[in-house]
């Protein structure tokens, strides 16, 4: 095992400052463990080998001429395969866009380059970003490093295995109801969704607009924190971008007095082992003088419900325009228009796809209109409201990311019993505020996460308490993969 | 049962999706379990409450109404499945 794999995203920077280390050689490094790995854990499904050390060589001239180095310039990074990246395929895991090479980069991938950070290649995903496994992948589904029998979460599994299989020291992902954070808990890794419109949309391939949000993967909240500096900032071409966004978020602020919420719904239904975890570690704030309270949303019990009516009608109608026109499958035999249009996203959706367009379409039709959507919609007021309550006397609200540990493939096939695995994450993005996952310990030997929600726009808040209990919990990040 | 076959075929209708039977019966049994499970919601007093679009209030956002010229017309179609003199080309729509 090269120890190069094993540093921080910072400490990769300091050691690029010092000339103890080339670009050249990280990237190099990164990318022959993610060759040799990928055939096991399948979380990549394109490499950029070329375009990294070509990057590489840019940050090496840089540092040779003493120049001086921007956030995280020269670290290298692994893509969610649903963010643009100009002629490289970009494919979302889906049978329809196989073949679909962007003519332009997303914004956080402009971003990106601007700061020269080598992107590895794209990562694997549950198809369109619908699912909590990555089972629903056209690629086949990746293997969680902790236990290649259990999934590493979805949907942006590929990207937290990246990290937490020390292929990359950062990762993008996607995050509409749980997809950064959920994978990042089943991989033992910091994952997060900032504020809704911190972060450009611009070139992510829409699921869900009013709830997507792109975030940050790594192995600890320093690293986070100065990830989404580099990715966030207001933009022009997402007409719901911020514009009155603090996007350093290198400096954290140290916190005197903290007050946090524990919201009782989501601790109601652990089994004893995942209690005991929970208990463990809010004693263990409690005893460094962090305050701790019990609190109630009772709206947060109808988070499934009210996701699963919103997010599958704004994704029925992104969908919409995979019709084999323009761009990516075609069925070539059909003999009419509206022939070819439905065999080819038949042939070209998957399972998972075509069921959240079928609920999507129903919600959405006259007649089950006001009962279904416009009901959901105004449950995700009253459930704003709570959370506006609750954060007028608590700085953060925690509970754990995932109500279990990582669970086997193919274990949950009632699509239900799936979605179930995103209750507690799901709430943060129909409120729209920041949450993170970090992880805190372990049940059955497979890794846990710490699930922290802060108030609208106060990210940074929530980097800064995260770091605090970051540093009392010290999770040890090592897992069985690492010795590989 | 909130949803049944019948429901499900007029779905695929209206979303361009053609099914087989065995998948008519499998996607009618796991929409209604979602359905039966989402009527609790029905259980919400909203009555008085806006519904939220979106999480956060938005503003509409205007440009200058001013004309870009794009230039590599042909990148845009690399994409494309079929393509005649800078055209998507598909199968015919009127039919005799």
């Amino acid at each position: 095992m090269n120890d190069i794999l094993k540093l921080t995203a910072i400490e990769i920077s300091e050691k690029y400052k010092k000339k103890e280390l080339s670009c050249t050689e990280v990237t190099k490094a990164f990318l022959a463990r993610t060759i040799n790995t990928n055939k096991d854990l399948n979380s990549f499904v394109a490499i950029c080998e070329e375009t990294a050390l070509t990057t590489a060589k840019t940050v090496d001239e840089k540092i040779a001429r003493s120049q001086e180095l921007k956030l995280l310039e020269g670290v290298p990074i692994a893509i969610k395969d649903n963010m643009c990246t100009s002629g490289v395929r970009t494919t979302c895991c889906s049978k329809i866009l196989h073949n679909f090479i962007p003519s332009y980069d997303a914004t956080v991938i402009e971003k990106i380059k601007n700061n020269n950070m080598p992107i590895l290649g794209k990562t694997n995903m549950d198809e369109f970003a619908m699912g909590s496994s990555t089972e629903t992948s056209f690629f086949g589904s990746t293997k969680n490093p902790w236990d290649t029998k259990t999934v590493p979460g979805g949907s942006s599994g590929g990207s937290a295995v990246a990290v937490s299989a020390l292929q990359a020291p950062l990762a993008l992902g996607s995050d509409t109801g749980g997809s950064i954070r959920q994978p990042a808990s089943f991989c033992g890794i910091v994952g997060m969704k900032p504020t809704y419109g911190v972060v450009s949309r611009y070139g992510l391939i829409a699921f869900a607009s009013s709830l997507d949000q792109i975030g940050p993967f790594s192995k600890n909240i320093d690293d986070s924190a100065a990830l989404l500096s580099v990715i966030s900032g207001h933009d022009s071409k997402d007409s719901t971008s911020q514009t009155q966004i603090d996007t350093n978020y290198t400096k954290l602020d140290s916190l005197k007095e903290i007050k946090i919420g524990l919201p009782k719904e989501f601790f109601a239904n652990l089994d004893s082992k995942t209690k005991e975890l929970y208990q463990n570690i809010t004693n263990k704030l409690s005893n460094e003088g962090i305050i701790l309270e019990e609190t109630e949303l009772p709206s947060l019990e109808q988070g499934i419900s009210t996701y699963y009516i919103i997010a599958p009608a704004e994704a029925s109608s992104n969908l919409a325009r995979f019709d084999g026109v323009r761009y990516g499958y075609r069925n070539e035999q059909a003999k009419s228009l509206v022939d070819m249009m439905e065999l080819s996203r038949s042939e070209g959706f998957g399972a998972e796809v075509k069921r959240r367009i079928l609920i999507g379409t129903y919600v959405l039709s006259s007649g089950y209109y006001d009962a279904y959507y416009k009901k959901a919609q105004q449950v995700r007021t009253i459930m704003k409201n709570d959370f506006q309550k609750a954060f007028n006397n608590y700085d953060v609200l925690i509970s754990p990311t995932t109500p279990t540990p990582p669970f086997a493939f193919g274990s949950k096939s009632n699509p239900l019993e799936m979605y179930m695995n995103d209750i507690m994450t799901i709430p943060a993005n129909l409120a729209g505020i920041p949450a993170l996952s970090m992880p805190c310990g372990t049940v059955n030997d497979l890794p846990m996460g710490l699930h922290l929600m802060g108030n609208l726009l106060e990210d940074k808040k929530l980097f800064s308490i995260a770091k605090r209990i970051e540093t009392i919990l010290g999770f040890n990040l090592q897992n069985p993969y690492w010795e590989k | 049962m909130t949803i049944n076959k019948k429901t499900v075929e007029h779905l695929a209708k209206l979303s361009r999706l053609r099914f087989n039977d065995n998948e008519l019966l499998a996607f009618t049994k796991s929409l209604d379990d979602i359905f039966e499970y989402a009527k609790s919601l029905q259980q919400v007093n909203t009555e008085g409450i806006e519904p939220s679009a979106h999480a956060i209030p938005l503003q509409n956002v205007f440009k200058k109404d001013e004309i870009i010229t794009y230039k590599n017309i042909d990148k845009l179609f690399e994409n494309a499945p079929d393509v005649e003199n800078h055209s998507f080309k598909v199968p015919r729509i009127l039919t005799n």
